[in-house]
């Protein structure tokens, strides 16, 4: 069988002091279209910068396309968070996009001109070309985020990371990402992306990896994502976003309470 | 008029001023560029201060001109790391160790400066600047320290673009990008030292930061705000020196409040100046 394009086992990692997730295993292929759910503070940001090499694994490993991040860093492309990047910076699009393009190398040969036909077809891939020589402080949200996206594609990579790539999106916008997402992931691509909105989940993704900061459940969506699991992962958010059974969570969630005052007073 | 313009021209300092005004002007907009995209003015200025202490170092233990700049670089060098080490490894929010880096390096300067009578003489020149003072000797300092400065950012523009722009991103892609931020804030460093010779430490600063946000108002690129940076800056090198030269005041807070008027005018052509209150009614009428 082929190496999977992930394969992330016990993985352990965070900020500085502070753990963000704990003992992580799955794995996942290529051609698939996987979603890395959880809610907010789940970890879900944190998985996708261990795969792209940003956090060192405390425990256990990450092995993309069989090898440790660092060296797979041409094959992959990572979008982050809109809000993590400076949009008042004065470059203009394809500055951001030719970015996506560096290599690391001390010779002279640094001082030749970037490629432009990868840049263009990036940008054309994302019916955003016309934009390549505005600033990038100039553009709406969606156009932003369709060049946060050039850029991550301009070097046709196999694994495709994203962070809440449709935050912030119309339906519009939201509906023609997930479309270009499919077909990526049709073309032999691996595609994750990290999103706390569980809706349409069963059509949207092939397989999922859910957590909360640990591993709840992953393989393919129906599997996976189970009323159970689901709960497990999201508790009482959940309940605003599906309309879950709010008896039974209510009770449960006034058990836990009581629980925490006797534990309290115990101590 | 001719005559009124050129006379200043005919004396030898005249010309070194406004040689080393274009030093200052060149390298104060490449590195200012960075600094006013990267919110370093603070960390610029700390830098000018504390070069002072490498100065006096050099300069108690007799060192000429050379060593007094040499010993300038290295503690404005040893700041910039020692900001970036310390805010690291200490977790300091980064303008904490600026500030605590700054106070230490200009506090141990003054101590130096206040045992040695003769060098209060020449405290003034550095706290204020000389530049009808600048030698020959000087200018090619300055110039050498410049080419190393545009040297380095060219060589290095790439990283320095990325890692300032979208720093998350660099690191990702390989970019080595602490070493990035240590060398930028060396950049800055060099250019404290060029511009303290003009200037003075106290208003280093403003050579740093305001040709370049001038040039932020007009122009949205890079390269082309380094390069309108430094056409602010030599302008306002020229309309301080004459200012000095026909109203008796002193060259360098002439040269910086040209650059400050430069500023506002550029404000207030960029239409910023009346888009705000634009704005604003925007948000308001939602």
């Amino acid at each position: 069988m082929d190496t999977p394009a992930v394969e992330v086992t016990g993985l352990t990692t965070g900020y500085r002091n502070h753990l963000a997730i704990e003992d992580i295993t799955f794995t996942a292929a290529s051609g698939r279209l996987v979603g890395v759910l959880g809610p907010n503070g789940s970890g879900k940001s944190t998985i996708l910068k261990s795969l792209i090499g940003l956090l060192p694994p405390w425990y256990g490993t990450v092995r993309v396309f069989g090898q440790p991040p660092g060296r797979a860093r041409n094959r992959m492309g990572y979008v982050p968070q809109a809000e993590e990047v400076d949009w008042d910076f004065p470059v203009s699009v394809r500055d951001v996009v030719a970015m996506g393009l560096y290599e690391r190398k001390l010779g002279l040969d640094r001082f030749r001109r970037v490629k432009e036909a990868p840049i263009i077809h990036a940008l054309e891939r994302m019916g955003a070309a016309q934009l390549a020589n505005r600033q990038v402080g100039e553009l709406s949200g969606g156009q932003q985020r369709r060049v946060l996206l050039a850029r991550a594609l301009v070097r046709d990579p196999d694994l495709v990371l994203l962070d809440e790539p449709a935050a912030g999106l119309d339906a519009t916008a939201e509906a023609e990402l997930l479309r270009l997402l499919r077909t990526m992931a049709d073309e032999g691509k691996c595609v994750m992306v990290a999103t706390h909105d569980i809706q349409g989940v069963y059509d949207t993704f092939d397989d999922a990896v859910l957590v909360n900061r640990h591993l709840v459940s992953t393989g393919p969506v129906r599997a996976s994502l189970t009323d159970h699991s689901l709960h497990q992962a999201f508790g009482r958010q959940l309940i605003t976003l599906q309309g879950i059974d709010h008896h039974e969570h209510h009770v449960e969630q006034s058990h836990e309470v009581r629980g925490g005052q006797e534990h309290e007073r115990t101590r | 008029m001719a005559e009124w313009l050129s006379d200043p021209w005919q004396y030898e300092f005249m010309q070194r001023a406004l040689w080393a005004g274009l030093l200052v002007s060149i390298a104060g907009a490449v590195v200012g560029a960075f600094v006013v995209v990267k919110g370093l003015a603070f960390m610029s200025d700390a830098v000018a201060h504390s070069s002072l202490a490498g100065a006096a170092v050099a300069f108690v233990t007799g060192g000429g001109s050379l060593a007094i700049n040499i010993g300038a670089v290295i503690a404005a060098v040893m700041t910039a790391v020692s900001v970036s080490t310390l805010s690291r490894t200490a977790r300091l929010r980064e303008d904490t160790a600026i500030g605590l880096l700054f106070a230490a390096f200009f506090g141990f300067a003054i101590l130096l400066i206040s045992r040695s009578r003769s060098f209060a003489l020449d405290l003034n020149s550095f706290i204020v600047g000389n530049i009808l003072g600048v030698t020959t000797e000087d200018l090619w300092l300055m110039g050498a320290l410049t080419v190393i400065v545009l040297a380095l950012t060219l060589f290095f523009y790439r990283e320095l673009l990325f890692t300032s722009y979208d720093p998350v991103m660099a690191a990702a892609s390989g970019v080595p990008v602490t070493l990035v931020h240590m060398g930028l804030l060396t950049l800055v460093a060099l250019a404290a030292v060029i511009a303290f010779r003009l200037v003075g430490v106290v208003l280093v600063m403003a050579m740093l930061v305001a040709p370049a946000a001038t040039a932020g108002l007009l122009v949205r690129r890079m390269p082309m705000i380094m390069l309108i940076g430094t056409g602010v800056g030599v302008l306002s090198t020229v309309v301080g020196l004459y200012s000095s030269f026909y109203f008796d005041v002193a060259a360098g807070p002439a040269i910086v409040m040209t650059a400050i008027v430069a500023f506002v005018l550029a404000y207030l052509l960029s239409g910023r100046g009346l888009a705000i209150p634009r704005r604003l009614a925007t948000a308001v009428s939602g």
